[in-house]
């Protein structure tokens, strides 16, 4: 693979995965929500597919297929169960509304790009300079945890941060030690796994999945 | 299974009793004896006059639920000084049907508060009833001369939208005036009959054959509904009971009839968010019921089926067609409810409180979205296996959407149910009880409640009144409309869907 | 010869025009079951429209009177300055987008002052939604055009146009993806097609662009429906040009290589244009005050187009 067209493909790629993060900031439909997740997972398994045949690092490769099986797979799978099938599966209420959303997006967007020029300019090669993707996408992922109210959307936005740290540590290294990343995805795993039975829990509980419900409850 | 299908049969027939009771009083007492009934959880279904030599006779019925009960209070008036007490305090459907008869009749309401012309229009000459004078046709003034003022919104920047009575498309006329401040509606006001067609003298002097067919021309939408209402009325003041396998006929035809018609209104919800691919699928599926009918009866618009004690209609049903269409229509609502732009224009769009919904008398499709629960088909039944009732809490946009979805499911079942008593071979209708002179229908049509009421002497109608829901539910749709957008407005319209033709005899 | 070139670009959008929104209805109708009208419906209706005699609503003047043709004059210079079929018209050097997007206002806004002029509800109505729509366009459009300026260095529409061309390679990179996801939003807002506003119905109260023109009438309005449409394939145009300009000619100089412009842009646009079309099948009508949402959403595409062009540098082949 030529530097050109790996370059060229690897901007390509990183730029739906860039994509797919603000659409999960406009869309409404859980389930569809779920789906921009699943896209946004196979964005960086084709950003770690391509750094590694790139970089002929079987490892890479291999981790980024455990990537394509965990992320774009297994976890939106967990959390598409989380989502009432009869009721509402919409997101009615948010605490910030979607055109603004999506205009926060873009500036976080900017932000992200004037807070890593400094980062970028140490080692200003190509790959690196794709950077702030992974940032804003961590920083709107915190966005979404912050004003979404619907357990499964926070839950989307937990492992679409989980995805944004994994996409800055492909453009951040060449390759990424095996046991440092697949420590990280246990844990989140784990996390989710534990938010999926409360929620269901909460669910069978409340018969509502609204956080500002459950706040009424503890008074 | 013969003999459990007897054994059914004879529960059918057996199973139906209604309370049936009347009372004469005069003017002092009207308001209170109403107010009993109304109390007693009664809602007042029809008012009717009769012009006799001397008199007016002024019938209020008043209808009841579990058991189905029906009371009839009646009040004379005179003839050269027609008046009566307003109920306007106790029932805002009252105080419509008052305007309606200071109208048609020249009886004027006592106290009414809005005793301002309903029916007829300010060209119509003052002194001139349509009920009551000759068929001479009067001289109408010019409308310019008269005009006709509405009230006014005042406020910065509040505007007028005048629309109608002549509309783009194959639409009754009607007028609608909207007060906006930007694009949200303040007031909305609603100018109807136009077009009063005299319907209700037509009746008198036909017989009843012929007042069948005739009720199939007050709405056409609801030609089986209102024929089937004029039908049960005539029969009930005949003293007639219709057998087993004509009662289900019936009933097959009425929910064939609320099949194709919501439908019908589901494709053009879908239309007028600009889903055309919905709309076209939906009038596929209505063309497919259309023929059906067809088979069945052979009209599309279930015409020409009903007799006096009879129903035409073949004896095969096609319930594999019908499985078929109910399929085909899964499919479409599956598109419509996981249509994410859909959803967003249904939802939260124009709420009719069930509060609203119950002061001004809805009935139907949109009071059951509101979640009223009314419906002929289980408050006076004519069969003892009804259909499935179900009421949705909303009564936006969306309910009234999932509500016609929900009935034409129950609908399907119950045709499916009912299939069977079609191959029973019967006698024919007999006059069970003595005559009367008046008789008394209610029929769940699918718009929602029909009421007739028929007075008939020798054979002939002598006196005849028509009730549509619309006229019910029309008020309500300005309610509805309060602080929802004016670009919403023809989606909330079609989602109410009530006939002028029927409101506007 | 390179004015007779711009003579037959202009020739070619007025006529291609009516038929191209004909073809997007009757491929509209085949998806859903319908047969649809003759694609020749369009020309039919402008022949019919300009023999009927004119009615002017009492108490209107000259913002009535001249708007049709200040819309449909506004557009014809759209279609003079923009490469079509040719890049090196003459004085394509001196336009750029920026002149794309003041051509457009100036008919919207003319269109908009004569539906004011008639003071009727609808022409009220629909000049100050359209022109709604038409202030949400403004920054999205604005930012699409500084992303593609990034690429070629000018917001000149024919260095563009030229750098893509060169560079064929440069499109296939994110920021010209955001660019044109923008751009293509814009094109259906302006045009006042489905999601945004609904050209087939006849419910005055949800109309936009048909409420404001709901007074004009006989050649008047055939000159507003023509503009129209020529605005729709002027746009559909330019944006296939924009990121897509295969078969454009380079100079006005051979015969040969103008007819293939030609031939190349009425491919591209029918192709364009059916796509839209069908796509529309599947999509409802917003709530109009969902509408800012979605040209918002045009935005930030812009925007981030604008962004990726900064931390994603440009390729040089």
């Amino acid at each position: 693979m030529s530097v050109g067209s790996f370059t060229s493909l690897f901007y390509f790629d990183i730029g739906a995965f860039l994509f797919f993060t603000m659409a999960i900031a406009w869309r409404k439909s859980l389930f569809g929500q779920v789906r921009l997740l699943r896209a946004n997972a196979i964005a960086l398994f084709l950003l770690g597919l391509l750094s590694g045949i790139y970089a002929k690092d079987a490892a890479l490769i291999g981790l980024s297929i455990v990537i394509l099986l965990v992320r774009a797979y297994g976890i939106p799978t967990i959390i598409a169960r989380a989502i009432p099938h009869s009721g509402d599966q919409w997101e009615s209420t948010r605490v910030v509304n979607t055109t603004a959303s999506i205009l926060i997006v873009a500036a976080i967007t900017a932000f992200a790009y004037i807070l890593t020029e400094p980062l970028v300019a140490l080692n200003p090669t190509k790959r690196i300079a794709s950077l702030p993707v992974g940032v804003s996408a961590l920083l709107i992922a915190v966005f979404l945890i912050v004003t979404r109210r619907r357990i499964a959307t926070q839950l989307i936005a937990f492992a679409l941060f989980d995805n944004a740290i994994s996409a800055c540590a492909f453009v951040l290294t060449e390759g990424v030690p095996l046991v440092v990343e697949s420590g990280a995805l246990l844990d989140v795993l784990l996390l989710i796994f534990v938010l999926v039975a409360l929620a269901s829990n909460m669910r069978s509980q409340t018969q509502s999945m609204d956080i500002a419900e459950l706040r009424e409850l503890h008074e | 299974m013969t003999n459990s299908i007897n054994q059914q049969l004879h529960q059918i027939t057996s199973g139906i009793s209604v309370i049936r009771s009347s009372e004469a009083t005069d003017s002092d007492s009207l308001l209170g004896r109403v107010a009993f009934y109304l109390n007693e959880g009664y809602r007042l279904s029809l008012v009717c006059a009769k012009p006799l030599p001397q008199t007016i006779l002024v019938t209020y019925c008043l209808v009841g639920k579990n058991p189905d009960r029906r009371h009839e209070i009646q009040l004379e008036v005179k003839r050269e000084r027609p008046e009566l007490p307003s109920l306007a305090k106790i029932s805002f459907s009252a105080s419509r049907f008052e305007r309606e008869m200071a109208d048609l009749y020249g009886i004027i309401p006592l106290n009414h508060p809005l005793p301002k012309r309903l029916v007829r229009h300010g060209h119509w000459p003052e002194e001139w009833y349509p009920m009551i004078s000759s068929q001479e046709k009067p001289k109408f003034e010019s409308d310019r001369q008269v005009g006709y003022p509405f009230q006014e919104v005042a406020g910065s920047g509040i505007y007028e939208i005048p629309v109608g009575p002549i509309h783009a498309g194959m639409i009754e006329p009607g007028h609608f005036r909207f007060f906006a401040l930007g694009e949200t509606v303040i007031r909305l006001r609603i100018r109807l009959w136009f077009l009063h067609k005299g319907l209700e003298k037509l009746f008198v002097g036909k017989t009843p054959a012929e007042a069948i067919t005739l009720a199939e021309k007050i709405s056409g939408d609801t030609s089986f509904g209102h024929s089937l209402a004029m039908t049960m009325a005539i029969e009930d003041a005949l003293g007639i009971t219709v057998p087993t396998r004509v009662a289900s006929a019936r009933a097959i035809l009425l929910e064939a009839e609320r099949i194709y018609n919501h439908i019908g209104d589901i494709g053009a919800l879908a239309n007028d968010v600009g889903f055309s691919w919905g709309n076209a699928i939906a009038l596929d599926l209505k063309e497919e019921m259309m023929r059906l009918n067809s088979s069945l009866t052979q009209s599309r618009l279930l015409r020409g089926t009903l007799g006096v004690g009879t129903v035409k209609i073949s004896d095969h049903l096609d319930l594999i067609g019908i499985d078929r269409i109910a399929s085909k229509f899964e499919e479409l609502i599956e598109i419509l409810t996981n249509h994410s732009m859909v959803r967003d224009r249904f939802h939260g769009t124009a709420i009719l409180g069930v509060a609203q919904a119950k002061e001004m008398g809805c009935l139907g499709v949109v009071a059951r979205a509101s979640g009223i629960e009314v419906d002929a088909r289980i408050d006076h039944p004519f069969m003892t296996i009804g259909p499935t009732a179900s009421t949705l809490e909303t009564g936006d946009v969306n309910s009234r959407f999932l509500q016609r979805v929900n009935e034409i499911r129950a609908s399907v079942s119950y045709i499916r149910e009912l299939a069977r008593f079609l191959r029973v071979e019967e006698p024919i209708a007999q006059v069970s009880t003595p005559p009367r002179e008046s008789g008394f229908s209610l029929v769940e049509g699918w718009r929602g409640t029909i009421a007739h009421r028929v007075e008939i002497k020798d054979g002939i109608i002598t006196n005849a009144k028509i009730v549509d829901p619309s006229w019910f539910n029309w008020p309500s749709l300005p309610i509805a409309m309060t602080n929802t957008i004016v670009p919403d407005f023809p989606l909330v319209n079609k989602s109410f869907n009530l006939s002028y033709s029927g409101n506007d005899l | 010869m390179s004015y007779l070139s711009l003579i037959l670009q202009i020739t070619l959008i007025v006529v291609i025009s009516p038929l191209i929104g004909q073809l997007m209805i009757k491929i509209k109708s085949k998806a859903e079951g319908r047969r649809g009208p003759s694609l020749l419906q369009g020309v039919r209706e402008l022949g019919k429209l300009l023999k009927k005699g004119e009615i002017n609503p009492i108490g209107t003047g000259s913002a009535f009177a001249l708007a049709p043709a200040i819309y449909l004059v506004s557009t014809l210079v759209l279609s003079a300055i923009i490469p079509l079929i040719a890049l090196k018209l003459p004085g394509s050097s001196n336009y750029d987008l920026f002149w794309v997007v003041g051509i457009l206002l100036i008919g919207t806004i003319a269109l908009g002052l004569g539906g004011l002029d008639t003071a009727t509800a609808f022409g009220g109505m629909g000049a100050s939604r359209e022109l709604m729509v038409a202030a949400l366009i403004e920054p999205s459009i604005l930012m699409a055009i500084y992303a593609l300026s990034i690429r070629a260095n000018s917001s000149n529409i024919f260095k563009i146009v030229h750098a893509t061309l060169s560079n064929p390679q440069q499109i296939a990179s994110p920021q010209s993806a955001l660019a044109l996801i923008g751009l293509v939003i814009v094109v259906v807002a302006e045009a006042g097609r489905i999601p945004i506003d609904n050209p087939s119905t006849h419910l005055e109260l949800t109309m936009i662009h048909e409420a404001m023109v709901l007074e004009v009438n006989g050649p008047k309005l055939a000159m507003v429906k023509l503009a129209s449409s020529m605005r729709l394939v002027i746009l559909i145009g330019l944006v296939v040009n924009l990121f897509f300009p295969i078969g454009i000619s380079y100079s006005t100089s051979s015969v040969g290589s103008i007819i293939l412009g030609i031939v190349a842009l009425v491919i591209k646009v029918s192709l364009l244009a059916g796509l839209l079309a069908f796509v529309e099948v599947f999509l409802a009508k917003l709530r109009l005050f969902r509408v800012p949402e979605l040209l918002a959403g045009s935005f930030v595409f812009g925007f981030l187009a604008v962004t990726a062009s900064y931390f994603l540098p440009v390729i040089k082949a």
